[in-house]
């Protein structure tokens, strides 16, 4: 039963976001139903495809996609599991990103939700690249030591949190 | 070229390889560009072509004998880092030193797989995990690869490992995984997008430039007028393998 509050938090989110309004409803009533929660996308207005079909069919694109790109050699970035991990991905507080199929992030909220096990993050990065490391050549010697010893107080501050 | 043929381009037989060669080497200078062109403006949507095989050229008078740069970079490119256990540590590419006590001449040179026209991998492959791209890549495709490493025995390079253990932090570019054989890509995912594999860049980065990869159908590129204007082998050319990487000064 939605108190008051939050559906006038529904109707706030749905004239905030007009473009995002539908999928963020029906998100939510999906939540509230089934005590599911699948993490918001933090990339681009809408899916691949549309919505309900995602829900539905995202392993049939993901298939075809890896069978055309292994295969064939096809480079298209529509429906290729690395940009759904690009769009899906979270990142934690002190801005890393957490791994898409670790408890409760997207790939798995779903999927342990309905008991569906797949192995694809055996092999498949379950995150976007690494930017550039700390102590990549490059930025040493263009930004000199003062940077790269900033730039290590930095990464040990925000280890120790 | 979208076409759904399977298993690739239909195998030719060496005999035929070698014709069409001559005769794209007899091609007059206009259609020869035409085709150059077709080649530089590669989409994302275009498909892997039959038109087309990927190849190398090492010439082993320019690969510095302690020089590793090449195999750092293929392990760097594709996150290939080993446990210190040499026998089964994943390594697609891996320099070899020959000498020839006779005259006391060494040469250093690095194997990989040699993307076989006729590759036996391919052959033995009970799943059909390997397979050759219509441009002649070989690859294992790991999601129906079942670990049995037939191909792995088949391979007279030693060019596949298997994974044994399983794995984190791969890029996202290259998956790998527990269980499955691997193997030299060409780096396939930088190929398809108008790159050079990374073992050539690194190579070019460490001043020494001695590996030319290209296309071995068209005959205006820096591979094939190398492979024309001197003369190079293949490592067992005698098993009619046809590999697509071929040595110089060896
Ligand atoms: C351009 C960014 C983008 C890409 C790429 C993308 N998605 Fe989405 N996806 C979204 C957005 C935005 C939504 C809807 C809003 C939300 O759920 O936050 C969505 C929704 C979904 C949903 C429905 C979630 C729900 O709430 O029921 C699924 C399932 C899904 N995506 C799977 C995938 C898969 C699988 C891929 C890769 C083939 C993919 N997405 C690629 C942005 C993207
Ligand atoms: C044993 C390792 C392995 C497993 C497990 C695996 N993949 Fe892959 N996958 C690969 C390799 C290797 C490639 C080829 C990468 C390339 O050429 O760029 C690939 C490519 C792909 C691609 C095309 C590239 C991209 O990022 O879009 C898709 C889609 C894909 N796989 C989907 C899946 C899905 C879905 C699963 C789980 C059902 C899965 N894979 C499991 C190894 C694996
Ligand atoms: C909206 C919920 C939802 C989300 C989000 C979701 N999945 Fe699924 N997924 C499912 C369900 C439910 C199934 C099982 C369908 C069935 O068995 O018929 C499934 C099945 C799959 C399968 C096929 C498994 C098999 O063995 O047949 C793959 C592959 C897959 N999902 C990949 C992904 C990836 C990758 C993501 C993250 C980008 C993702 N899914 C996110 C609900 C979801």
């Amino acid at each position: 039963m939605p108190t008051t509050k939050t559906y006038l938090s529904k109707i706030k989110t749905a004239l905030s976001l007009l473009v995002l309004n539908i999928a963020f409803l029906s998100t939510n009533v999906y939540a509230n139903e089934n005590s599911l929660i699948i993490p918001e996308a933090t990339k681009g207005k809408t899916c691949v495809e549309p919505i309900p079909e995602m829900r539905k069919n995202h392993m049939e694109y993901l298939l075809h996609k890896r069978d055309l790109t292994m295969h064939e050699g096809q480079r298209t970035k529509k429906h290729s599991l690395k940009e759904c991990i690009s769009c899906h991905v979270k990142k934690d507080k002190v801005g890393e990103y957490i791994s898409i199929n670790k408890e409760g992030q997207f790939c798995q909220s779903c999927h342990s939700y309905a008991a569906v096990s797949i192995d694809c993050f055996g092999c498949h990065a379950t995150k976007p690249d690494a930017k550039l490391g700390i102590l990549n050549s490059q930025n040493v010697k263009n930004k000199g030591i003062t940077s790269l010893i900033t730039r290590l107080q930095k990464t040990a501050k925000s280890t120790d949190e | 070229m979208a076409s759904n043929e399977k298993e690739g381009a239909p195998v030719n037989t060496r005999r035929e390889f070698l014709v069409k060669i001559s005769a794209a080497g007899a091609l007059t200078i206009t259609p020869g560009l035409f085709l150059y062109k077709v080649a530089e403006a590669k989409s994302d949507n275009e498909l892997a072509s039959a038109n087309k095989r990927w190849g190398m050229l090492i010439d082993t008078a320019r690969c510095a004998d302690g020089c590793n740069a090449c195999v750092e970079g293929c392990n760097k490119e594709h996150g290939l880092t080993g446990h210190g256990r040499e026998a089964t540590d994943a390594q697609w590419m891996r320099k070899v030193t020959v000498t020839d006590k006779s005259i006391g001449k060494t040469i250093s040179l690095p194997i990989m797989c040699q993307h076989c026209e006729n590759p036996p991998c391919a052959d033995v492959c009970p799943t059909g995990a390997s397979f050759k791209r219509k441009d002649n890549i070989v690859l294992v495709d790991k999601h129906i690869c079942i670990g049995c490493r037939y191909c792995m025995m088949a391979c007279p390079y030693k060019a596949r490992s298997f994974i044994h253990e399983e794995l984190s932090n791969q890029k996202s570019y290259s998956p790998r995984g527990k269980g499955t054989v691997e193997s030299c890509t060409f780096c396939v995912h930088r190929v398809d997008q108008d790159k050079q594999p990374a073992c050539v860049e690194a190579c070019n980065e460490s001043g020494h430039k001695a590996i030319v990869f290209g296309d071995m159908k068209d005959p205006n590129s820096e591979l094939s007028v190398a492979l024309k204007t001197s003369s190079s082998r293949q490592i067992r050319a005698d098993l009619g393998l046809n590999p697509g990487v071929r040595y110089k000064n060896f």
